[in-house]
């Protein structure tokens, strides 16, 4: 080799060393996670009698979150190995019911256990969501039966006031969720939940299609939906479904005082397509 | 007679030699071209021998011009050097004697040569050109000379004890001092680039300086604002290169010791607060530095060192008092009827006194071997340890250079901590040259290193379980409530009365005190806006004190890896082109390991009921089944591989054009090893055109356009990238059994009141999986698939005029924006978060991020020579947009690339206008003479000037979701402007030569000598409360405003009061003894 070759020799190796570098060009995938703040879910009704007691649900504030293995690097936990839970208001409220109660409820000790009885839990099939960036628990369920709450006897000290309740039955109820899937894009983060359920209340089995999006905003017209702030992704499509109802917001009553029509009729914002339901 | 005829020839041709082009071959060392013609064909002549010769290259350095005449000697280190040309037939030999070379640039000596038989060599002195007509780039350069005869770095603030490199950038025309160190052209200091010799030294988990080399171990400190070549790159801002000395044939050495002392301080203004019973003055005890350096030769013209060691000191005292309210005969209290302020007196015997202090020592060594003539080997090694705190004393804040307190509202274990800051670089260079001068190779393999602790007074460490980081620390924060329900006033006893804690409660009272002197008693207070008159019992009220362990502990361990190739090529065609390219790959490394003293912070609850766990790193694995984290640790890092090829084609030696593409492709990795951050198709290209209309070196008129892309430092892919894991539950702190005292032995423990799940306040909805526990942070924050790095453009105009020998006039105009920014977001009130560039991508409905910048630029230079030089600069700036840059100016949250700026929706309104940095007029002039006594003797005089116009303020409320300061009610900078301030720094010296190359100065340095007090920042918090933006706003709305509850604003009785005044008068004395 001559040695006035040698220097342009040289000079090649900056372009052969881009060369080796050439990398990846995308963004990483996120993280399999359902949304933490509460959902508003849209009950359809699949299966069932339509007049049954247990297919009058219209819809239903459903809280979320999603738990990591332990055993992760350096004591942390693993992000890719979640598990999600699901927790229907209907079914807490049952709970709260029996916790709130005046007299103690037999059965129903209040420790942290009875605490849980609503939260169906599940693992994710994967860390990571498929092709269409939807993440999958195939199965969750939750079973529990709220024991009777005991009648209450007029308290002699406060003759004011009659504390006399009659006993309520106790309630069994069930939650089977399968087939969950959840949107995970950095655009939502798992805040669009599409799922079917099979609930049953005591005898009585209904089977729903559950669509749901986060955070649950109140609404009284579609409107209320898309207003800047109200923390609904801008981009989902969505509508108001004033069929559902929220016990602790219920509707407004016209007051028959006075000439005012006060009534209101409040409804939960859903999405208004299948997932993904962008505008 | 015959000689100075060829005199006057040859002094024609001193005045071709121009600068030529910033593409100069290492980051640091200049470069000699020029064309060898025959005086009266104007031909290039080939074969001459062009040989260099200077005290900081060994032996010389020779070239035979090529067919066209062209030479070019490389890599010659910043010095004063002389030039021989030999050509057959042309006489014995032509010689320029005392070219000044600078860092980094180019300059072009073309020598016309008449045919002669002489027999002599001839022998020119010519004044190297100070315009640089190859170069569109803006900037300063500060040498040795000019940085040791003006006081540039003001002794307190970031690197300033040891008066380190990036201290000294603030000379340059357009930039000021920020939080972490120095903003060039309206950026943010972390957006900058430092290098020492070349080698990238940037804190590689924060973007700050990571080696504040002291000036004194410096022959040059380079600062490129703009307009430079795409071998700069990864920076957003501004580029500072500090150019370390060499040794030479000669031996050369300097001892020195600079002292500060805080007895001559002027008077410190003090900003007045509305009372606490803690009352803290921050006074400078000392600060000064030492150190030697030598240089010199191990085998002459082969292998030289160089090496030094300086140790600097700062301490300052912290002396803080109990203060009691101050009441009426009537048992009132009094408020001043003027600030509204109520009136406090300090309690004899309670004062207490502190030291905040740390030490920094840095040694370093360099060794230059020249084995043959194309060969040139460098290996550099500096180390930087760094001390503060412990044993009785604060720490200082290294990111900032101050006491990393300023109110000793707290117990001393739990406010001070002690650090260990340590950096080491270690640099190895070769370069390679072929004899003809085409071909020019450098290789550079660099490492620096950094260490950084946050350790426990008592030593422990991030993870100890005993000792004070065993132990929580503790938030006490109740505050007053003298109202029920219904707004009726409340009397003492009664349900929902309640005060703040007095001190007595929280920390015993100082021995020397009157005893009782902090025991409630009943007093009246009518308070000042309503007028309404409450009962208070609390007499040396406090509204916030820390208990127990430190908090946030830390060992973090940070490395950058260099790899870089660098080919120059000279070539003809249509002119000269000098082209270069090169390969630049850098790995950065940040292992984190960090962690909440006894695994957390308790903050009470502002009503007294339950204490919450503020900060704890955990994670959720079930319902209600937290796993505490007693130390995250993460290990992140990132790649960066880039290429740039660039000309510098002058085109027949009267228009220069440079123009180059630069490509980088960053990859950060998460803690799990996975990608975190994909950043490729970093395209810069870079085109500037210089223009000499006087055909002679003495002036150029330019333009440039740039691209800029920023790298990203890993703190992003540590926090955001991996993931804080972080959870909260309440303690009731009522009742038997409560969670009262986190203290308390085994409160902490498990199954202690304070762990147990007993204690835990149910918190959850009828919906809440969790009924016990709340998240506050989880995993890793998702990427915006379209994500584009951060970057930013500009283009620089000006002209440049050399009016005199040694010194230019110029005017520059630069126009540099934001074009894309990465922040985090969230979409949905703070649910969930994303990383994505405002305003495009998913973040497609979020504002742009702007930042626009514009200034114009007046400055003179004179550089040292016939006993005096001058630097002056005048500048008209504008900085307006809605992101001041990497960290937050108004809270100082240093977390580049997800400050809160962009966070919410609800945060976004009225935040564009003008930004902190925003400064509408600037003025420096540094300017150094010296008086010739006689017998070897010099009288030093000189100094700085400096004055600017006030910033902009703001009207800051709090935030529902984000706390205080986060919420602009009225759009960004409708405040009063901050006032102009002033200051001058006149020096005077003494220098002696005591006998050949031995040289003894003596020097005063006052800084702020008229001591002007003038405000620097103030109270922008308008109210405590929380406010929505008051979209387009004035202040006119403001009495009308309401809180976010409906109720009227509650103005912060502090706010627009002075926060921040000048440092005051302070003098610097100084000993150096050179050789």
């Amino acid at each position: 080799m001559q040695p006035s070759k040698r220097p342009f020799l040289r000079a090649l190796v900056p372009g052969a060393l881009l060369l080796v570098a050439g990398s990846s060009c995308k963004q990483p995938t996120m993280n399999c996670t359902t949304a933490h703040l509460y959902y508003a879910a849209k009950y359809e009704l699949t299966s069932g009698n339509p007049d049954s007691p247990c297919a009058q649900q219209k819809g239903d504030i459903l809280g979320m979150q999603t738990y990591f293995a332990t055993g992760g690097i350096n004591g942390t936990a693993k992000f890719d190995e979640p598990t999600a839970a699901i927790r229907p208001q209907y079914a807490g409220l049952l709970v709260v019911e029996a916790q709130e109660y005046p007299v103690e409820v037999p059965g129903f000790t209040g420790e942290k256990g009875v605490e849980h009885w609503p939260n169906a839990v599940g693992d994710f099939e994967s860390g990571f969501p498929d092709g269409e960036d939807l993440c999958h628990v195939p199965e969750l369920v939750s079973k529990f039966t709220r024991p009777e709450l005991p009648a209450i006897a007029d308290d002699p000290m406060t003759p004011d006031v009659d504390e006399t309740a009659e006993a309520t039955p106790p309630v069994a109820v069930s939650y089977e969720w399968t087939d969950a899937r959840w949107l995970n894009t950095p655009d939502a983060q798992g805040t669009q939940f599409e799922a079917n359920l099979k609930f049953t209340q005591d005898d009585c089995t209904a089977e729903f299609h559950v669509v749901a999006v986060s955070p649950a905003v109140l609404c009284v017209t579609d409107d209320d939906c898309t207003l800047t702030g109200n923390g609904i992704n801008p981009d989902f499509a969505v509508e108001c479904d004033n069929s559902i109802d929220d016990p602790l917001n219920p509707d407004v009553a016209d007051d028959p005082m006075t000439p005012e029509d006060e009534t209101v009729d409040f409804g939960l914002c859903i999405l208004a397509k299948p997932i993904p339901s962008y505008e | 007679m015959r000689r100075s005829a060829w005199i006057t020839i040859l002094g024609a041709v001193a005045a071709q030699a121009a600068v030529v082009s910033t593409a100069q071959a290492g980051p640091s060392d200049a470069v000699l071209v020029g064309v060898v013609r025959d005086a009266s064909t104007g031909e290039g002549i080939e074969g001459a021998l062009v040989i260099v010769t200077g005290e900081k290259i060994q032996g010389e350095r020779t070239m035979t011009t090529n067919v066209s005449g062209l030479y070019r000697i490389p890599n010659l280190p910043p010095g004063t050097y002389d030039v021989t040309v030999f050509a057959k037939d042309y006489g014995a030999g032509n010689k320029r004697t005392g070219l000044q070379l600078r860092a980094g640039v180019t300059i072009r000596v073309d020598v016309s040569l008449v045919r002669s038989g002489a027999r002599e060599v001839i022998e020119v002195s010519v004044p190297a050109p100070t315009v640089d007509v190859g170069s569109s780039a803006t900037g300063l350069s500060v040498d040795r000379e000019m940085a040791q005869r003006v006081p540039i770095a003001i002794p307190t603030g970031k690197g300033a004890a040891n008066r380190s490199f990036e201290a000294i950038a603030e000379a340059t025309p357009g930039a000021r001092n920020d939080t972490y160190g120095t903003s060039i052209a309206g950026t943010t200091s972390p957006e900058n680039k430092y290098y020492v010799d070349g080698l990238s030294v940037n804190d590689p988990g924060f973007g700050l300086n990571g080696t504040g080399l002291s000036m004194e171990f410096l022959e040059e400190v380079r600062i490129e604002a703009g307009g430079y070549m795409p071998e700069h790159g990864r920076s957003t801002g501004g580029v500072i290169n500090a150019v370390t000395k060499s040794g030479s044939n000669q031996f050369h050495g300097n001892v020195w010791a600079y002292y500060t002392p805080g007895q001559l301080e002027g008077r410190r203004e003090i900003a007045r607060r509305e009372g606490d019973a803690i009352v803290t003055e921050r006074n400078l005890n000392w600060i000064g530095d030492a150190g030697f350096d030598l240089g010199g030769r191990l085998i002459k013209d082969k292998l030289w060192f160089y090496g030094g060691v300086s140790i600097a000191r700062t301490v300052y005292d912290l002396t803080s008092s109990w203060n009691r309210v101050a009441l009426d005969p009537g048992g009132n209290a009094l408020i001043d009827p003027e600030t509204k302020f109520t009136v406090t007196e300090r309690i004899a015997g309670t004062t207490q006194r502190f030291k905040a202090q740390g030490t920094t020592v840095q040694a370093i060594g360099k060794l230059t071997y020249s084995p043959n003539k194309r060969n040139t080997l460098e290996l550099l090694a500096i180390y930087a340890p760094s001390l503060s705190g412990g044993n009785g004393t604060f720490g200082m804040n290294a990111q900032t250079g101050q006491p990393e307190v300023l109110n000793l509202v707290g117990d001393y274990g739990a406010l001070a901590r002690k650090y260990r800051d340590n950096s080491t670089d270690l640099q190895f260079k070769w370069n390679w040259r072929d004899d003809e001068g085409k071909w020019n190779f450098d290789t550079i393999l660099g490492w620096h290193h950094q260490l950084n602790q946050r350790n426990a007074v008592d030593g422990s460490r991030v993870g100890d379980t005993t000792g004070l980081a065993g132990t929580p620390s503790v938030v006490y924060r109740q505050t007053n409530n003298f109202y029920g329900a219904d707004g009726s006033l409340l009397e003492p006893g009664m349900p929902g009365y309640r005060e703040v804690h007095s001190l007595t409660d929280l920390t015993p009272m100082p021995s020397g005190a009157p005893a009782g002197a902090c025991d409630p008693m009943m007093y009246g207070y009518t308070d000042p806006t309503t007028m309404d008159a409450q009962t208070r019992s609390v007499i040396c009220p406090i509204r916030q004190w820390t208990s127990g362990g430190p908090g946030l502990l830390y060992d973090r361990r940070l490395d950058r890896l260099q790899a870089r190739e660098i080919v120059t090529r000279l070539a003809r065609g249509a002119g000269h082109h000098v082209i270069k390219f090169g390969v630049d790959f850098e790995y950065t490394q940040y292992n984190s390991n960090r962690g909440y003293s006894g695994n957390q912070i308790y903050r009470e609850s502002t009503n007294g009921t339950n204490f919450a766990d503020f900060r704890m790193y955990s994670f959720l694995s079930g319902p209600d089944d937290a796993n505490v984290i007693r130390n995250l640790n993460w290990n992140v890092m990132s790649t960066t591989i880039g290429g740039f090829i660039q000309d510098s084609w002058s085109i027949m030696d009267k228009v220069t054009l440079n123009a180059g593409l630069r490509y980088d492709a960053q990859h950060l990795f998460s803690g799990d090893r996975s990608l975190a951050m994909a950043l490729p198709n970093q395209f810069s290209p870079r085109v500037g055109l210089i223009w000499d209309p006087t055909y002679s070196g003495k002036a150029k008129l330019f333009v440039n356009y740039a691209r800029f892309y920023q790298s990203v430092p890993l703190n992003l892919a540590d926090r955001a990238g991996t993931g804080e894991p972080g959870l909260q539950s309440f303690h009731n702190a009522v009742g038997p059994g409560a969670c009262n005292d986190p203290l308390a032995p085994g409160a902490n423990e498990p199954g202690g009141a304070c762990t147990t799940d007993a204690n835990r306040i149910p918190i959850g909805g009828p919906a809440d999986p969790d009924q016990r526990w709340a998240l506050a942070s989880a995993g890793k924050t998702p990427i915006d698939p379209r994500l584009k790095p951060q970057s930013s453009d500009e283009i620089v105009a000006g002209g440049e005029y050399e009016i005199i020998t040694d010194t230019r006039l110029g005017v520059q105009y630069t126009h540099r924006w934001l074009h894309r920014a990465i922040e985090d977001m969230s979409r949905d009130e703070a649910a969930t978060y994303f990383i994505g560039n405002p305003g495009y991508g998913v973040a497609k409905d979020f504002p742009k991020a702007k930042r626009v910048y514009d200034a114009a630029t007046l400055f003179i230079e004179k550089r040292f020579a016939k006993h005096w030089m001058i630097t002056g600069s005048y500048t008209l700036s504008w900085l307006r947009g809605n992101l001041a840059g990497l960290f937050r100016p108004e809270t100082g949250q240093l977390d580049p690339n997800t400050t809160s700026d962009f966070d919410l929706i609800s945060l976004l309104e009225n935040r564009s206008g003008y930004l902190p940095g925003d400064t509408r007029h600037s003025f420096k002039i540094f300017a150094a003479g010296e008086i010739v006594l006689g017998n070897g003797q010099f009288l030093r005089l000189g100094g700085a000037f400096r004055a600017r116009s006030g910033g902009p303020t703001n009207f800051l409320a709090s935030h529902v979701l984000y706390g205080f300061d986060e919420s602009f009610i009225l759009p960004r900078g409708t405040g009063e402007r901050l006032p102009w301030n002033f200051s001058i720094d006149p020096t005077i010296g003494y220098t002696k030569i005591l006998r050949k190359d031995l040289r003894l100065t003596i020097s005063m340095d006052v800084f702020n000598v008229a001591n002007f007090q003038q405000i620097l920042a103030i109270d922008e918090r308008y109210t405590f409360d929380e406010v929505n933006p008051i979209k387009g706003g004035t202040s006119a709305d403001l009495a009308n405003a309401t809180t976010t509850g409906g109720t009227p604003i509650t103005v912060n009785p502090n706010f627009g009061n002075p926060t921040l005044y000048q440092q005051p008068r302070q003098f610097r004395f100084g000993v150096r003894l050179s050789f």
